[in-house]
């Protein structure tokens, strides 16, 4: 049996899913529900006052954030994946996604509802999730390394959970609970610029740097002793990206709530089109997931006359997509 | 290949940086948001009024809600720039904000602080100006059936409402039976953001304040008002009715609304004043559901109306302390047994409570409960909704309880005439329409 991992070289499809992207935005800007559903003119644009603030202070923020939540998700989950060697794990199973959760709840109960300082915390507890779930799996004593390590994330995971739970237990009804419940809902319908730019400083460096050091991740995904030799010092590389990607990942999930699935399903996908090179993959896995979500939130805001939660979608779509990809790529070895 | 690879996404970055930067500084702000400087500030002298304040420095009297609207921005962020509420009332050594011709100018141009016809202040202590009545309401947000019913009552409520969530406590829609015209509204689906907002071009939209920064926010950016109203608890409920007359242009209805709550009120007050703890039963209330996978008992928070006309009706509420305070609580058998109260109300939203009761009266278990011994098993009182909860009906629910808990005390309650009365005086239904569209949903009374 003749095997082809790819049809497409992975250059030819980075540009390709580039221009796609540019594409999905442009035309995401024109998609909504005013002033009538579905689809806007964009002659409108110039005569409509309404139609030019929705556009440029709601609708082009949202685009915005929904892009780099899918960017961040996808290579958050594509950098765990290859630091911890483990095919199974995304920030919703290794307690950062439950972290980041829990330091919002946090921080809307006891210390303040800004959303700087809700970023801030729920950075802080993701990347304390994400520690703990390590240092457990790292203790235990049984099962290989994949298994320990999911294991430990979601203890990790239900213990923060069940915090966020007794946060909303003592929250103050009138004020707080309905606060806490909303954020985590999850969505992106009510962000702002002002939302964007407090992501920013986090969101943009982390992406930065885990796209320049994705060809180091190659050497990372390898044996401390591989790697080691190969002129690598894998405990601090390793640290430094998964801060970077979970400090990004924590301060989108700041403004979107827990958005599952996208950070296992679309490295998954970037594999399975580009290869195991990181040196693609990163990238790939960052434009699919850009694509995938800001396509799943324009259909959050058009579906109906109220928001369709965004997890529900990036969940349905995704699980859907992914198994008719891995469907077909099995027919295709079959050949 | 990978130094073009590299240098495009590069690119985008930058890019994505660049679009999210630029348009803020380029686009002008949306009103109500924008912040206005002040080219001048003026302390109010003995004597002056605003019109003569504005013609001196903006050349014309009537652009006094400008020095207004200018005057409670400049507040939000520095409190020793006055509040205006009432634009009649400065008071001496207030400090104004004079804003530039132009900014005076756009201020009065923007829909939400153009002239003087409508002033509001909201539960967040803001205060908003219309130029004409606002006719297009919508009311967002979550459980608005309950912000609906109280905003009905006032006549012009149906004409005005564009848009609202449709209720899912009963089939029965009862705005539907006041409102003929009410299956043409727009209704929104349970979270609406701004995006499913919009379309409707409300000229206001009335939110629970805790929607403030998810919803509130997103809405002002788009030029569209928001009032904000609680409606939670008797206290709130003055406050927000008046809020609301204003908002109408009818505080006369405003007050005859509060004046009717206050008596009915004060009446089942009087009747229990001098009450002494052990005149008053110990009561329970326990939410009956059976959504979702498991039957479950549950109890409000303690700071809930429920707890609130519990008191005022006479009775001891037991479970204030093993309530917590986020929302419903589940309790076991075990606690309800530990309580054993000299009274159990059971509420259930969604199905008959009646019916719920006469299958605890039939349990083994519960027949051993004090309450049940001595027929004090009672299912809360519901038409289309329970009236246990912050809807227009809690003042029939108060007034149900006291019959309930104190009996003898309580014995001047015509329940049937509170009926009427309410749907009469609040709703404008005509006795035979209560007969055939509220007496049939009647549960537990």
């Amino acid at each position: 049996v003749q095997l082809t991992p790819y049809r497409v070289s992975p250059v030819r499809l980075l540009w390709l899913l580039a221009l796609g992207l540019l594409l999905v935005l442009l035309l995401s800007v024109f998609v909504g529900r005013y002033p009538a559903p579905y689809w806007m003119s964009p002659g409108l644009l110039q005569e409509d006052a309404l139609a030019q603030r929705l556009v440029f202070s709601l609708r082009l923020p949202r685009l915005l954030v929904a892009l780099l939540l899918g960017m961040t998700l996808s290579a958050c989950g594509a950098v765990l994946q290859m630091v911890f060697r483990n095919p199974l794990v995304e920030p919703g199973f290794l307690g950062v996604s439950q972290g980041a959760a829990f330091g919002a709840a946090f921080s809307i109960l006891w210390i303040g509802s800004s959303p700087v300082v809700i970023e801030i915390l729920a950075t802080l507890f993701a990347l304390l999730g994400l520690l703990l779930s390590y240092t457990l799996a790292r203790q235990w004593r049984f099962g290989g390394w994949a298994l320990r390590l999911i294991l430990a994330g979601i203890a990790v995971s239900a213990l923060f959970s069940a915090g966020v739970g007794l946060l909303k237990y003592l929250a103050d009804p009138l004020t707080q609970l309905p606060e806490i419940t909303f954020w985590l809902l999850g969505g992106l319908w009510s962000v702002t610029w002002r939302d964007l730019l407090y992501i920013l400083p986090l969101v943009l460096p982390g992406l930065a740097l885990v796209y320049l050091m994705r060809w180091r991740l190659n050497l990372l995904s390898l044996n401390d002793e591989t790697a080691f030799s190969l002129g690598v010092a894998p405990g601090r590389e390793r640290g430094l990206l998964l801060v970077a990607a979970v400090a990004a990942t924590a301060a989108v999930i700041s403004v979107s709530g827990v958005v599952g699935w996208v950070g296992l399903i679309v490295p998954h996908l970037a594999r399975r089109l580009g290869g195991a090179n990181a040196q693609f993959t990163m990238p790939i896995s960052m434009l699919i997931g850009g694509i995938f979500v800001v396509i799943c939130d324009n259909l959050a805001r058009i579906l109906l006359p109220g928001e369709i939660p965004l997890g529900i979608l990036t969940s349905l779509i995704g699980a859907l997509v992914f198994i008719g990809l891995m469907l077909s790529a099995n027919l295709g070895l079959r050949q | 290949v990978s130094h073009k690879l590299s240098r495009f996404l590069s690119w985008l970055l930058i890019s994505i940086l660049l679009i999210a930067i630029v348009p803020r500084s380029i686009l002008a702000a949306p009103p109500g948001q924008s912040a206005v400087t002040c080219v001048e500030t003026y302390t109010v002298q003995a004597d002056d009024w605003l019109s003569k304040i504005s013609a001196k420095f903006l050349g014309n009297a009537l652009a006094y809600p400008a020095l207004v609207a200018a005057t409670n921005q400049q507040h939000v962020q520095d409190s020793t720039f006055a509040q205006i509420t009432n634009p009649d009332v400065i008071e001496v050594g207030w400090k104004i904000c004079v804003p530039s011709a132009e900014a005076a100018q756009a201020l009065l141009l923007s829909s939400a602080t153009l002239g003087g016809e409508v002033m509001v202040t909201d539960v967040l202590n803001r205060t908003l100006i219309f130029s004409q009545k606002p006719q297009r309401f919508v009311i967002a947000g979550r459980a608005t059936t309950l912000l609906a019913d109280a905003f009905y009552m006032f006549p012009e409520a149906g004409q005005r409402l564009i848009g609202v969530e449709r209720g899912n406590q009963s089939e029965n829609d009862f705005l539907a039976v006041i409102d003929p015209a009410y299956d043409d509204k727009s209704f929104l689906e349970s979270i609406a953001g701004p995006e499913q907002i919009a379309p409707l071009k409300p000229d206001v939209v009335l939110l629970k304040s805790f929607m403030a920064d998810k919803l509130g926010q997103p809405l002002e950016q788009l030029g569209i008002p928001v009032v904000y109203v609680d409606l939670e608890n008797p206290e709130q409920y003055n406050r927000d009715i008046a809020i609301l007359g204003q908002l109408l242009s009818n505080p006369a209805r405003a007050q005859e609304i509060l004046d009717f709550y206050q008596q009915r009120v004060d009446r089942v007050q009087q009747a229990m004043t001098g009450l002494t703890d052990e005149q008053k039963p110990s009561v329970l209330l326990l939410q009956h559901s059976d959504r979702g996978d498991e039957v479950a008992f549950s109890v409000p928070p303690a700071a809930w109306l429920q707890t609130t006309i519990t008191e005022l009706a006479g009775g001891t509420p037991v479970w204030t302390e093993a309530a917590e305070k986020g929302g419903w609580t589940v309790v076991g058998f075990e606690q309800i047994a530990a309580w054993n109260p000299d009274q159990i109300y059971v509420i259930n939203y969604f199905s008959d409570p009646v019916a719920v009761v006469e299958q605890l009266k039939a349990d083994p278990k519960w027949q051993e409960l004090k309450a049940a011994q001595n027929e004090q098993l009672f299912a809360f009182a519901k038409d289309f909704y329970s009236w246990d909860q912050p809807d227009s009906r809690w003042i029939l629910g108060l007034q149900w309880l006291a019959t309930k808990i104190q009996p003898e005390r309580a014995a001047k309650i015509d329940l049937r005439q509170a009926i009427n009365e309410f749907y009469t005086q609040m709703y404008g239904l005509d006795p035979a329409t209560i007969e055939a569209e509220v007496m049939p949903l009647m549960k537990g009374l």
